[in-house]
């Protein structure tokens, strides 16, 4: 997310902070203050400045999205995105998702 | 594990130009002949383990270490040297060192050919010391150890195998630090409030 065209768009909206939860101390611990349950990770949650949560990466029917890989996952990165953002536009999160169709088609493994 | 793994290629996913990722290195067109019919052509030659453009991928290297607190490990040595390419079985084969690389650094195998202006700026005596060998960075460029691998050599094992339990101390003493999370996170969330923005908050693992 900090890289090339992407991030001055993300950064219109939002301050990013990966916690590695394997590598640093206390990220276990701010996992479980989010996160109600046990989904593992990857898992990402959208904050407002007071620290609620807004939206995450749990989708209603199919649970974590993870990386959003699948035409679902990336349709609920994409309602993450569309629910909260303020600054982003439409055209700005349509280019962001697309971004994901194209890198699940062109790098990752064939299923 | 799969979606793990692609998850820490996340950042690239969304912030990679998608024409520079329109061929990943390992793709090959295949090759037609003048009616478009495909010929059959030999497969693509494997990368060098030890590459040239050592200051470039050095430069690469550190940019992500910084982003994840690891260590940048060089790996000096030769296409050509058996003991080189000992060393690299002995990192990828034994669990201990593949993990603790994994985890802890950014490895950048540099072919000795043409980078001895490199080895010079970080003071690797590759003459005195030979090959293969060891510099290991911090984020900041800081040399924290040069290092000859010929001591991690294994005891009657053959002149060319390493000891992965000694490499695998030697890499655990100069890993980072770990941060602590919370401090990070306060501010992160300080940051967002002042600057009338949202924290986008994401969990993962080295993995």
């Amino acid at each position: 997310m900090a890289l090339n065209t992407v991030a001055p768009v993300l950064a219109k909206d939002f301050v990013t902070l990966k916690i590695d939860t394997e590598r640093m101390t206390g990220g276990e611990a701010i996992l479980k203050r989010y996160s109600a349950k046990e989904q593992g990770i990857p898992w990402s949650v959208f904050l407002d400045g007071d620290g609620k949560a807004l939206i995450d990466s749990t989708e209603p029917e199919e649970g974590n999205i993870g990386f959003p890989e699948t035409d679902q996952e990336i349709a609920w990165f994409k309602v993450m995105l569309g629910k909260v953002a303020r600054r982003i536009t439409r055209a700005e999160i349509e280019m962001l998702t697309k971004s994901l169709v194209a890198f699940r088609e062109v790098r990752l493994p064939q299923r | 594990m799969r979606r793990a793994c692609m998850y820490a290629a996340f950042a690239l996913a969304l912030g990679g130009s998608l024409a520079a990722q329109s061929q990943p290195a390992e793709f090959h067109a295949p090759a037609t002949d003048d009616a478009g019919v495909r010929m059959q052509t030999k497969p693509a030659p494997a990368a060098p383990a030890y590459q040239a453009d050592v200051e470039a991928r050095i430069a690469d290297a550190l940019a992500r270490a910084r982003g994840e607190n690891r260590r940048v490990l060089i790996q000096w040595g030769s296409n050509s040297d058996k003991a080189s390419q000992a060393l690299i079985q002995t990192m990828t084969k034994n669990s201990g060192v593949a993990y603790t690389l994994l985890y802890e650094y950014e490895v950048v195998r540099a072919d000795i050919t043409g980078s001895e202006r490199a080895a010079a700026s970080y003071k690797a005596d590759l003459k005195a010391g030979g090959i293969p060998y060891f510099t290991v960075l911090d984020a900041d460029r800081k040399v924290l150890a040069n290092q000859p691998a010929a001591p991690f050599k294994a005891q009657g094992e053959g002149a060319a195998a390493y000891d992965g339990r000694r490499l695998n101390d030697f890499l655990m003493k100069l890993q980072a630090p770990y941060l602590n999370a919370d401090p990070l996170f306060r501010s992160a969330l300080a940051r967002a409030k002042k600057e009338q923005k949202m924290l986008f908050l994401w969990f993962s693992a080295p993995w």
